[in-house]
């Protein structure tokens, strides 16, 4: 069995791809993409969590981890679904993918 | 017994005011009609459906009803009625008097354009002072009693495009508030010690057995201090006296009687000597067991009406304007009568207070029909009008016996009552002032009212113009005042008949009425007085054996004192000049530098300027909100862990 820590050594790596993605990119796409990134970091430390608090105990399966994973990814694609809506009228009314380029709402 | 007729007379004049003012006052006539008539109606419902039964009864007689107005938790505020003896009595003073005012006043307003606005006016005065004489709790006569307050100022006002009548109306109306003040705290720490403000369930509170030695308040534990209701209630009662005092313009806030004399002369008949002013005595008669329980209180109320009576007379001896000279007169009589119930008998003030409001109201009516032929108020301007109005001159003339108190008039029954009482004082007022001054007095009215006499209406005609005798609507309210002021001595008033006159709420250990007989001894008394301050007028006015001016150059700042209303006006000028206005300065100077400066705009200042400095990490760029974004995520996760 594979233990623990890599999982979630894994998680963190993702975690922090997805992190310096959203900072550094510039593009908007791949600033969304990198917030899936981020959120499937957190998912597979949820999932292992739950599978090693289960390990052992056949008569109290924790399924909690799993069941919020389902959550998240459900909120994750209304959540690109919507953000891609913006994306795209973003590039019809600015004509720019370009987070940069979009900084009106200032003082 | 029921009490409809009660509502009714209280509510008609309202409903007269209000129909009035919604449009009515556009139609002369049926405005005039509406508002006598709902007086006339109040009257004949008092007269014929409560007197007969009120005399058959007597004292025991009472009618009540009421209805909760105001609901607060346990307490609860009542709208009710209260109608005994005392108030009968009252009623029959302010609605008899007043339709006769109301009826006079078509002849002395005849020419005025705004006659319908005088008589609303005049209608809701009747409704506010009616519902003073009804009430049966302390919150509802509180509030009628502002209301006679407004339709005070209203009425001295009316002649508005004249400065000194607004000036007047304003200062009467600021007096009240003074003295209101007192009488809300009075009846605030009443409603504390007895827990009701009716009239009724307080006397029975107050009258309960060992209730005067009962803590009312107590501060600091056992070693603290602690207050039985015994002081508490001769507090609260004297405080409820500074709203007699405004009301009834007693020392020191008579200031407003005299200058209220700017208002149509009806209105001071009605209003500021017959019935208004005699509010502040109904209330002490109405709420006499408050006092009673304490020397103290008692002994505060006497001295009050006594000088108040020697103060005021002692001014109207030097004034020359005639109405002017009735007031301090009107002064001198209230004075009479809160005396007399600080000397225990309520009986002979109420009495006094019915005598007074006919020969005064005579009086003044006289004035008015007198004015109203010579055009000015100024008595040396007039003399000799006796041949040009004869009527008016004889009932004057009468009118001003009354008030002398000259056997067989009712002015000699109700005032010789009263001194009679400051023969023999109770111990609390037994002093050479109680004993002498009130007697002094009267000499001093008799004086004053024949110097009137003599300066109005023989003598050497002063007068410009055609005089001419007042029509007869005018003369004939004066003509009926004068017979009530005529036959109200015992024929009217037997000893009997003045019992049933008495508070249901009037405790048990008040002194009993003491009816004046009418023997030698207080006639040749009586008579002595006149004489002396008649004959008085008589040689300096009339005969002119004595030259006035003499006199004031003997007296020299005797004179100057009477003659400046005793430097009261000025002290107050003085006051408000120095101490209120400077007050008043820098009370702005704190408003304008620290609650605006400091805090209103020093609030706006300091949000602009966080606004200004914060403000500037609103980049607009998406990196940077997500960049601080995760580094506050990373704080919050540092400090926790």
């Amino acid at each position: 069995m594979i233990p623990l820590e890599h999982y979630l050594y894994l998680s963190g790596i993702l975690f922090t791809l997805g992190l310096c993605g959203v900072m550094m990119r510039r593009n908007v796409i791949l600033v969304l993409m990198s917030v899936e990134i981020m959120l499937n970091a957190a998912n597979i430390a949820l999932v292992a969590f739950s599978k090693y608090l289960s390990a052992g105990a056949a008569e109290s399966v924790q399924l909690d981890g799993q069941v919020f994973v389902f959550f998240t990814i459900a909120v994750a694609a209304a959540e690109a679904a919507v953000a891609l809506v913006i994306a795209m009228a973003l590039f019809r009314r600015l004509d720019t993918v370009n987070v940069d380029d979009v900084a009106n709402l200032r003082w | 017994m029921s009490a409809q007729g009660a509502w009714l007379i209280l509510f008609l004049p309202l409903a007269a005011a209000v129909a009035i003012g919604f449009g009515l006052h556009r139609y002369r006539v049926p405005t005039l009609i509406v508002s006598i008539g709902t007086v006339l109606v109040g009257f004949g419902i008092a007269a014929f459906y409560y007197l007969p039964v009120l005399l058959e009864t007597g004292p025991s007689f009472m009618v009540t009803d009421s209805i909760r107005w105001v609901t607060a938790g346990e307490t609860s505020f009542s709208y009710g009625i209260l109608l005994d003896g005392l108030s009968l009595i009252m009623l029959m003073v302010v609605l008899g008097v007043g339709g006769l005012i109301f009826i006079y006043s078509l002849g002395y307003m005849k020419d005025d354009e705004g006659i319908t606005r005088f008589y609303g006016c005049l209608s809701l005065f009747m409704f506010s002072m009616l519902g003073i004489v009804l009430s049966n709790n302390f919150f509802q006569i509180f509030i009628h009693w502002e209301l006679v307050g407004v339709s005070s100022y209203l009425l001295i006002g009316y002649y508005y495009k004249k400065p000194a009548a607004s000036a007047a109306s304003n200062k009467a109306f600021l007096t009240n508030r003074v003295g209101d003040f007192g009488f809300m705290l009075g009846i605030l720490m009443l409603f504390y010690a007895t827990g009701t403000a009716n009239f009724l369930d307080m006397a029975t509170v107050i009258q309960s057995p060992g209730y005067l030695d009962e803590v009312a308040f107590q501060v600091g534990g056992v070693h603290g201090w602690t207050l039985t209701n015994e002081f508490f209630l001769w507090v609260s009662a004297t405080l409820t006296l500074m709203g007699i005092m405004g009301k009834s313009a007693q020392f020191p806030l008579h200031v407003w009687l005299p200058d209220a004399m700017e208002g149509p002369t009806p209105v001071s008949a009605l209003i500021h000597a017959a019935t208004m002013v005699a509010a502040g005595v109904f209330l002490l008669a109405r709420v006499f067991f408050i006092y009673l329980p304490s020397d103290i209180a008692m002994s505060i109320v006497a001295h009050l009406g006594m000088f108040t009576a020697f103060f005021a007379a002692t001014i109207a001896t030097t004034q020359f304007d005639i109405k002017r000279i009735l007031a301090f007169s009107t002064l001198s009589q209230l004075g009479y009568m809160v005396m007399a119930i600080g000397l225990g008998s309520t009986d002979v003030a109420m009495y006094h207070l019915t005598t007074h409001a006919f020969f005064k109201a005579l009086l003044f009516l006289g004035a008015g029909a007198v004015i109203h032929a010579v055009h000015t108020n100024d008595i040396r301007q007039m003399g000799g009008l006796f041949s040009r109005m004869k009527i008016t001159s004889t009932l004057f003339l009468i009118g001003t016996l009354a008030l002398c108190g000259v056997y067989p008039l009712s002015g000699f029954w109700s005032k010789d009552g009263i001194l009679h009482l400051t023969a023999q004082p109770p111990a609390y007022a037994d002093d050479i002032f109680i004993r002498w001054l009130p007697t002094i007095t009267a000499v001093l009215t008799s004086y004053y009212m024949f110097r009137l006499f003599f300066l109005t209406f023989v003598g050497k005609p002063r007068y410009h113009g055609e005089p001419h005798e007042a029509p007869k609507v005018m003369w004939m309210p004066m003509a009926l005042l004068c017979v009530m002021a005529i036959i109200s001595g015992p024929v009217l008033f037997t000893h009997e008949v003045l019992e049933s006159f008495r508070s249901v709420t009037r405790p048990m250990e008040a002194m009993d009425f003491h009816h004046i007989d009418g023997d030698y001894h207080t006639i040749l008394h009586a008579l002595m007085i006149f004489v002396i301050g008649a004959g008085a007028a008589f040689v300096s006015f009339w005969a002119g054996w004595v030259n006035p001016e003499t006199i004031k150059k003997m007296l020299g700042p005797v004179h100057r004192l009477f003659d400046n209303r005793w430097y009261i006006d000025d002290i107050y000028a003085w006051i408000i000049e120095n101490i209120q206005q400077n007050f008043a300065r820098f009370c702005d100077g704190f408003d304008r530098i620290v609650i605006i400066g400091c805090f209103v705009n020093g609030s706006a200042w300091l949000t602009r300027a966080s606004g200004a400095v914060l403000s500037r990490y609103q980049t607009g760029s998406v990196r940077t909100y997500a960049l601080l974004f995760a580094a506050g995520v990373a704080a919050l996760l540092a400090l926790n862990l």
